[in-house]
């Protein structure tokens, strides 16, 4: 998986050099003379595949997601974005923490952009809040196992705040249209319970689940429309 | 020169003629036995077999097979794995085929350990195992074959519904589970490390002679313990284990003191004591479970097996001669012995005075006991004990000298009040009685410290169903309190007894606690809520709900 991610790290940053190099080389002075650029105040709707790599070992290793954004531009060099990015850990259990199962993240994501622009390739830089909604399941065999011997075991995650922050680009084919990337690291501080409850007495246990790291780094690409 | 050329030329062409047929065989063969195209276009030679390529695709990072291969990880250490190279074997061939076997294996930085005829039981890095397999001398690589150990499970593990949980691995239940067995003896425990004992235990004798194995010189006393523990590596294998052996109510202190130092979770006690306490959980040895319980720690005790071996009742004097009337007219109580079986018995009466903690305050009513042998119609004084009871003793007679006669003999005890101001109530327990003592009372009939609050006291049931074993000592206690607690199963299997061989509470006590050490190793539970399911999961059996036979019932864990 770490070879997988490397790969795509490396594309993603060719990709990004060429466009640079294209842009530094050619400056853009298309049909009537107009500089293709993305134009200042405009909104836009990103579609973007996305790799996020856990920071933390219990979640696995990195996962395939999605991203969805809605940009707003506030200026020439500045924008807003409001984004939600859906991913699916597999978590590999530990004794106090989460155990064998899946975490599914939707940080919902509103983070302030500075752009700068370059030709036909902007470079922006991001920072924001999210509020994170969690939801996890356990891996069914560790469920059926104790639902056999009588008792229902459950883990949760609750969803929270975190932060974030990280760079990217876009290239524009056209003026509404434009390759996006970007990498962005989340902050987050997990807080979750286990509870077992033992069908026949009813009798439950419960505490909080410790050591649950939700950092993760999120490489981003994709397309955007300018409306 | 030229012969010695001759001579070579002629050796490889014979070698040529041998080897390359029988190469083209064993590799024809081969790729007709493995149906397994996607591992073979993973790179892995032909003639390594599966499970060689299973377990080394599952080694991890760390070089450690996954659970997957918790079996097969026996062959997997320090990045090298342990295979049977089978060189390949043509007749006339094996000193050839054996020096470029050998020299492959060192060559691919493994080692022989061991060879035999054409098998080659070497170690070999992992990632070298496919250089091996190339040569055209090895004919397959496989792992070894292991012998498989039979293993002794207790049938009560199936019974108590444990079998669902000791596989599971724990939920947040926050410890590595430790379990102390409290016993007589540990004889042949060494042997069973790894197979119905933990590969690793901690194992201290407290009696004064230091003998932890073999301080009968009886085999049925000497393995008790050793059982005890198979039950409850049976129960919770993952289970740390302190053995510790006694044989006084001092060196009892001491191995309880020693349990509690090595912050153990359960105890497990099979072994029982007769006027050592008032039978209302005080006493010295009850004292011992308090400590316990004060530490946090639960503690399984049998019950007993002296439900026929019992009589209680009030001191009937209704001639006014002294002696106490069981029935009637009838001042000797009788019971047979088998011969050569030694008669030891206890009596105790209900006036000990006050527990201070250390000691009772004493008895002022003094009674006597006495022992008879019955020739023809007569009976025969054998013995007596006679202690003085003036207010500083405890209520107390034994007679312990072992007698026993040369044939099946017709035994009796007497009761003679000596000095006392009140009829109190007496107790006997019998030892050596070959069936149920005339006049017998099975109630009350607990051995100590089951009758402690702080004891969770197990009587005997079936293995394979809930029948009540008769010998099961019950309740109540002598203040009145619902005992034993649980019924759990005896009658089972173990490598110390054989199969089906270890009754008795004995065999229940282990049960109980390893139920215990279950629920303590694998939930998140207090040790209430461990109380509670318990209780509420057991199968009642007798009347409905606790009662002084059957406790809460047969313990369970089925839902």
């Amino acid at each position: 998986m770490q070879k997988r991610s490397h790969k795509l790290i490396l594309l993603v940053t060719g990709m990004f050099l060429l466009a640079g190099l294209e842009s530094a080389l050619m400056p853009v002075q298309p049909r009537g003379g107009t500089r293709l650029e993305i134009k200042a105040g405009s909104t836009g709707l990103g579609f973007y595949g996305s790799y996020h790599l856990p920071s933390a070992a219990q979640l696995g290793n990195g996962t395939f997601g999605g991203m969805l954004s809605f940009q707003l531009g506030l200026g020439r060099h500045l924008g807003l974005e409001i984004a939600a990015s859906y991913s699916q850990f597999k978590t590999t259990g530990s004794e106090s923490g989460l155990q064998e199962g899946s975490l599914l993240r939707i940080p919902l994501q509103l983070s302030l952009k500075g752009r700068l622009p370059l030709g036909k390739l902007t470079i922006f830089l991001l920072g924001g809040a999210h509020y994170a909604l969690n939801q996890f399941s356990l891996k069914d065999t560790i469920t059926n196992n104790w639902s056999r011997a009588g008792f229902t075991v459950e883990e949760a995650v609750e969803s929270g705040l975190g932060f974030q922050g990280g760079l990217g680009c876009e290239f524009a084919f056209s003026r509404s249209l434009a390759l996006g990337f970007d990498a962005r690291y989340l902050v987050a501080k997990g807080e979750g319970e286990f509870r077992m409850t033992d069908h026949k007495t009813g009798e439950s246990a419960s505490g909080p689940l410790s050591e649950i790291q939700l950092d993760q780094m999120v490489f981003s690409l994709g397309l955007i429309w300018y409306l | 020169m030229n012969k010695t050329k001759y001579i070579a030329m002629s050796i490889l062409l014979v070698a040529a003629v041998l080897f390359i047929p029988a190469m083209l065989k064993t590799a024809a063969a081969e790729m007709g036995a493995l149906p397994a195209p996607a591992i073979q276009a993973a790179g892995f030679h032909l003639k390594i077999d599966r499970q060689v390529i299973r377990l080394i695709q599952s080694v991890d990072a760390q070089n450690a097979p996954t659970d997957v291969f918790r079996r097969a990880s026996l062959d997997v250490a320090g990045g090298k794995i342990r295979v049977v190279v089978e060189a390949l074997e043509v007749s006339g061939t094996r000193s050839v085929s054996a020096m470029m076997v050998r020299q492959r294996i060192t060559a691919a930085g493994g080692q022989v350990e061991l060879a035999y005829e054409n098998l080659y039981q070497s170690l070999i890095p992992l990632d070298a195992v496919e250089q091996v397999a190339a040569s055209p001398f090895v004919k397959r690589v496989r792992l070894p074959f292991h012998p498989i150990l039979h293993e002794v499970t207790s049938e009560g593990v199936n019974r108590i519904g444990a079998d669902y949980l000791t596989d599971i691995p724990p939920f947040h239940a926050g410890r590595k589970v430790k379990v102390g067995v409290l016993d007589a003896a540990f004889k042949g425990y060494r042997s069973l490390l790894g197979s119905e004992l933990p590969s690793q235990v901690t194992a201290q004798s407290f009696r004064a002679d230091g003998n932890l194995e073999n301080p009968y010189g009886n085999e049925t006393y000497d393995v008790h313990g050793t059982a005890c523990a198979e039950i409850i590596y049976d129960l919770m294998p993952d289970a740390e284990f302190f053995l510790t052996n006694i044989n006084t109510d001092v060196e009892h202190h001491a191995a309880v003191s020693w349990l509690i130092q090595n912050q153990v979770d359960v105890i497990s006690c099979s072994l029982g004591w007769t006027n050592a306490g008032a039978g209302d959980g005080t006493g010295p040895i009850c004292y011992d479970v308090e400590r316990v319980h004060s530490a946090g720690i639960f503690w399984a005790n049998a019950a007993g097996n002296e439900a026929t071996d019992h009589w209680e009742g009030t001191f009937n004097d209704p001639d006014s001669d002294g002696w106490h009337n069981f029935s009637g007219s009838t001042q000797v109580l009788s019971f047979t012995v088998n011969a050569y079986t030694p008669v030891f018995l206890y009596m105790n009466w209900d006036d000990w005075g006050t527990w201070t903690g250390m000691d009772y305050t004493g008895s002022t009513q003094d009674y006597d006991l006495y022992l008879y042998i019955k020739y023809g119609a007569t009976w025969f004084p054998v013995d007596s004990s006679q202690q003085i009871q003036n207010g500083n003793q405890w209520p107390t007679e034994e007679i312990v000298d072992g007698w026993y006669s040369s044939s099946g003999q017709t035994w009796g005890v007497a009761i003679r009040k000596k000095s006392a101001s009140r009829s109190v109530k007496l107790e006997i327990f019998f030892s050596g009685n070959n069936s149920a003592v005339e006049f017998n009372v099975p109630e009350g009939s607990l051995t100590i410290p089951a009758d402690s609050p702080y004891a969770i006291a197990a009587g005997s049931t079936g293995a394979f169903g809930d029948g009540y074993h008769y010998y099961s000592s019950r309740g109540p206690t002598s203040d009145g309190r619902i005992k034993p607690d649980f019924m759990a199963p005896s009658g089972v299997s173990t490598a110390s007894y054989g199969s089906l061989g270890f009754y008795g509470t004995s065999a229940s006590a282990p049960h109980m606690a390893g139920v215990i050490a279950l629920l303590l190793g694998k939930t998140p539970y207090s040790d209430q809520q461990i109380l509670n399911i318990l209780q509420k999961r057991a199968v009642d059996l007798g009347p409905t709900g606790p009662d002084s036979q059957y406790g809460y019932g047969r313990v369970n864990l089925r839902e």
